[in-house]
């Protein structure tokens, strides 16, 4: 049963599942060998980055939550939100994040991957998690992030013909929508 | 029996057309049904017991925008909703009316600057007769409104001349 942040590392680390990068502090990952933990921080710190997670290859997000749900040793079977950041305007990625919740070993665990801003796709997590649907459909319109093989890709919030994506940090409000001034 | 015994000769009460459906008018407001946000939640305590809009003539909510006399605008409008709102509204059997509850019905309120989706006051898609201000309103303020509205349809003309004096049915002849 892995508990702990580095618990789970190391699960994963045996297991040698593909595309995981990871780090308490993804600048400090050993390039080396990107799975050897790093030492923990304080508990109540904040580095960074934010609290403890995993960086995975984008086209690896699938495969990876598989992994975490159907291990015994892991069981984290509860994906409690997706969302995405725009870390900065002249950031080339955009981040995705994932966090997970095992009910079975009350523990948490946030999964991050970038995509580049230029091609912002990653495949859906909705056949391992169903609870990635509406997540990723908000994900998907406030920042423009393509979920590759989700089932109904429209807009969850936003009007069908909205233009652009709010929560990148280059947005531009609209002037007018459908006759009614903006400003 | 009652106050009226004795009072009126024959049964016959006389009154002017003007006062009487404007009386009518004023005293079954029927509201929409329809809340948008936390303005909501005040406007249903203004229809509950314990301030109790039925005093007023106006508790009967209806579910229906075709049985409804008054919109109460109780939240915030984003650009999708508008839509919706004008078309409600455009539903409505005149005479109609529209009460803006809150700061952002009437002016878009805390999400006037970054909120990229929200109208900025819902006066530009539905025209309005009563602003009420507060974030969210306490329902005495929206009683208030509801009765400057009552006051407001108290001295509409229907018959008479708009802008005549109350009482006046016809333009005097220029002298």
């Amino acid at each position: 049963m892995a508990k702990s942040f580095e618990e789970v590392l190391g699960r994963l680390q045996a297991l040698g599942v593909p595309g995981v990068i990871a780090s308490l502090d993804p600048e400090q990952a050993s390039k080396a060998d990107p799975l050897a933990p790093v030492p923990a921080r304080k508990p109540g710190t904040k580095g960074p980055f934010g609290d403890p997670h995993l960086l995975v290859e984008a086209k690896r997000i699938p495969e990876v939550l598989r992994t975490l749900r159907d291990d015994p040793e892991l069981r984290f079977e509860m994906l409690a939100d997706v969302t995405g950041v725009d870390y900065a305007k002249e950031a080339a990625n955009l981040g995705v994040i994932y966090v997970l919740l095992s009910l079975a070993h009350h523990t948490r665990l946030v999964l991050r991957a970038d995509v580049p801003k230029a091609a912002p796709r990653l495949p859906s997590a909705v056949e391992i998690h169903p609870a990635a649907n509406w997540h990723e459909r908000e994900a998907g319109e406030m920042l423009g992030l393509v979920f590759e093989g989700h089932p109904d890709p429209r807009n969850i919030l936003l009007s069908d013909d909205w233009v652009g994506f709010p929560l990148r940090k280059d947005y531009e409000f609209p002037v007018e929508y459908h006759g009614i001034s903006c400003v | 029996m009652g106050l009226l015994e004795h009072r009126l000769d024959e049964n016959v009460l006389t009154t002017r057309i003007d006062w009487l459906i404007n009386w009518a008018r004023l005293s079954s407001i029927w509201p929409m049904t329809f809340g948008l946000a936390c303005c909501a939640i005040e406007m249903m305590a203004v229809g509950a017991a314990h301030h109790d809009m039925d005093r007023f003539g106006a508790g009967a909510f209806r579910a229906t925008p075709r049985q409804a006399d008054l919109m109460i605008v109780a939240g915030t409008v984003n650009f999708k909703m508008a839509e919706r709102v004008k078309r409600l509204y455009e539903q409505m059997p005149s005479p109609k009316y529209v009460i803006a509850m809150g700061a952002c019905a009437t002016g878009g309120g805390p999400y006037y600057k970054y909120g990229y989706n929200v109208v900025k006051g819902v006066d530009r898609v539905v025209p309005v007769d009563v602003y009420v201000a507060g974030c969210p309103p306490r329902p005495e303020a929206l009683l208030e409104g509801l009765m400057k509205l009552q006051d407001k349809i108290r001295r509409s003309a229907v018959l008479r001349k708009p802008g005549l004096p109350e009482g006046a049915l016809f333009v005097p002849a220029p002298s």
